[in-house]
């Protein structure tokens, strides 16, 4: 589903005068970025589940009082879902372990495929254990949650720069872990028009 | 991803890219039955709050889901007497509460049984130290008595005695086969008699009554307390204190203790006859005369000698004489028999 800034602002705008259609319209345009920015942040795929709902469910408590002052809703949302986290984690003294996460491979695959894809998704999640939580908080906002790094900023409260800064040096962090090295990128391409996949080490 | 700090031809971002969003697809995407039942729950706690505002349409803002905010939940403001008017009023409360109890625990008053069933609760069980707390009961049921009497309540008058009624009895009980306290009881119910037996023409026309029936149980219980073998040790001033008060018919303590001695025979002959004015006060009696003394017997005469006196044997039997002491030769009578 997707809505234009003006859409979502008529939905909210609904919403706050009390029509749960238009919130569930908001839930099925934001809820999978949300799930997927808490899902990289804790262990069990319910708890993502259980910390999502809680955050739409805060976020219709205190809908009333929210007022688009130059945030957009999604920024706003995944404030509420970052505070969520951050207390998740601080009172189940759990960390986000990646490894555990359950695999949802695709159905088209072949067991090859699926061998290979697996080992590079588990290297994936063993790599962003090792980077800091700033740096973990701003690859899964700009890469899971598809926030730009203004919106990533608003929502870490923290300059666009910082964050540029941060997925900077929490990409290095990755390429160093998975051992990514600095590949020289086709400058010409091949008969499809596509870039040429890089040689990997 | 507009990012001006990556260039968008370094492939090893780009893999590292490709990786993220792969990783993103398989382990970061919740399942169609996980989505279906997050957005259940949602719409249930939007429908909810939907229906709370229908229902407090009139308290809230049009358009607003009912929020509470700190105020509201803590309700409205306390004005500052609020807290010393609640404790000048808990204090009233439990003023009220000891001066109600302490009222109606007087003679006549609806815990005035209870009380006394308390104190009864409360007596010792070694004999002399309940004797003594049974005759302090005595004392204060006596002493609630003239105060009813002094207040002129009749109801009251006839509670405290017949709380001293049951008293009485329940110390006689109590107190047999111990001589110390039966005494005690005794000296204690004979000088209660007296001053009852005062009281009897000042009380009121409905306390008499429960007096009389009063005087007539303390003397009974004296009367069972004699029964054990013992006399009452003041029975001087019982026997002396008979009283027709002012003429007004009301019998006196010997009325009171037919069948005990001295009291029956001319023993108002020292009462009161009436006093001025219709005797309010009682005078008090003369004291008893003393009986006669008993007159010495005869001397028996000695018998003339039978023939065969001096043989030291009677054929007959014993002299005369020897019924008294057997002695014969003038000496005095028996003491019994004076």
């Amino acid at each position: 589903m997707s809505l234009d800034d003006a859409a979502i602002e008529r939905l909210v705008r609904s919403a706050q005068d009390g029509d749960a259609e238009a919130f569930g319209r908001l839930f099925d345009h934001f809820h999978l970025p949300v799930y997927r920015y808490v899902a990289s942040r804790v262990r069990r795929p319910s708890d993502a589940e259980d910390l999502t709902q809680l955050v739409f469910v805060k976020a219709l408590e205190a809908l009333p009082r929210y007022e688009s002052r130059g945030i957009p809703l999604g920024g706003w949302l995944f404030r509420l879902a970052r505070n969520a986290v951050i207390d998740f984690v601080r009172t189940s003294h759990e960390h986000a372990d990646l490894a555990t996460s359950v695999e949802r491979a695709g159905t088209d695959a072949g067991p090859d495929e699926l061998a290979v894809a697996r080992q590079e998704i588990d290297a994936i999640g063993v790599a962003l254990s090792t980077l800091t939580h700033d740096q973990r908080d701003a690859i899964a906002l700009r890469f899971f949650a598809g926030l730009s790094a203004r919106e990533a900023a608003e929502v870490m409260g923290k300059q666009e720069g910082t964050i540029r800064g941060l997925q900077f040096r929490g990409i290095a962090a990755l390429r160093r872990e998975l051992g990514i090295e600095e590949l020289e990128a086709p400058r010409a391409t091949n008969a499809t028009g596509s870039l040429e996949r890089p040689r990997l080490t | 991803m507009d990012d001006s700090m990556v260039d968008p031809f370094d492939m090893g971002f780009r893999e590292v890219q490709r990786r993220l969003e792969a990783y993103g697809d398989r382990r970061l995407t919740p399942s169609l039955t996980a989505t279906a039942r997050m957005r259940t729950n949602v719409m249930n706690a939007a429908n909810r709050r939907v229906a709370a505002v229908a229902a407090s349409a009139s308290l809230t803002m049009p358009g607003t889901f009912p929020t509470m905010s700190v105020e509201a939940r803590r309700g409205p403001a306390r004005p500052v007497w609020l807290r010393p008017a609640a404790a000048l009023f808990a204090g009233c409360l439990t003023l009220s509460l000891l001066g109600g109890t302490a009222f109606a625990a007087s003679p006549g008053g609806p815990l005035y049984t209870a009380r006394l069933w308390t104190e009864m609760a409360n007596l010792p069980a070694e004999v002399d130290a309940r004797a003594t707390a049974e005759v302090s009961r005595l004392d204060a049921r006596i002493s609630e008595a003239q105060a009813a009497m002094t207040a002129g309540d009749g109801p009251a008058t006839q509670a405290a005695l017949a709380a001293y009624t049951s008293i009485a009895a329940e110390a006689a009980r109590g107190a047999s086969g111990d001589a110390t306290a039966t005494a005690a009881i005794e000296a204690r119910l004979t000088r209660d008699i007296a001053l009852l037996t005062g009281l009897l023409v000042q009380v009121p026309a409905p306390a008499r009554a429960a007096l009389e029936q009063v005087l007539a149980s303390t003397a009974a219980v004296l009367r069972e307390l004699g029964a054990t073998g013992r006399r009452p040790n003041a029975g001087g001033s019982i026997d002396g204190d008979v009283t027709k008060a002012n003429g007004s018919g009301k019998q006196g303590v010997d009325d009171w203790l037919p069948g005990m001695p001295g009291a029956s025979g001319g023993s108002n002959a020292g009462g009161v006859s009436g006093g001025k004015d219709g005797g309010a006060v009682p005078a008090q009696p003369d004291k008893t005369a003393k009986p006669d003394k008993t007159a010495k017997p005869e001397r028996t005469p000695p018998p003339a000698d039978p023939p065969g006196a001096g043989q030291g044997h009677d054929p007959v039997g014993p002299r005369p004489s020897q019924t008294h002491g057997g002695n014969g030769a003038g000496q005095a009578p028996d003491p019994v028999d004076r």
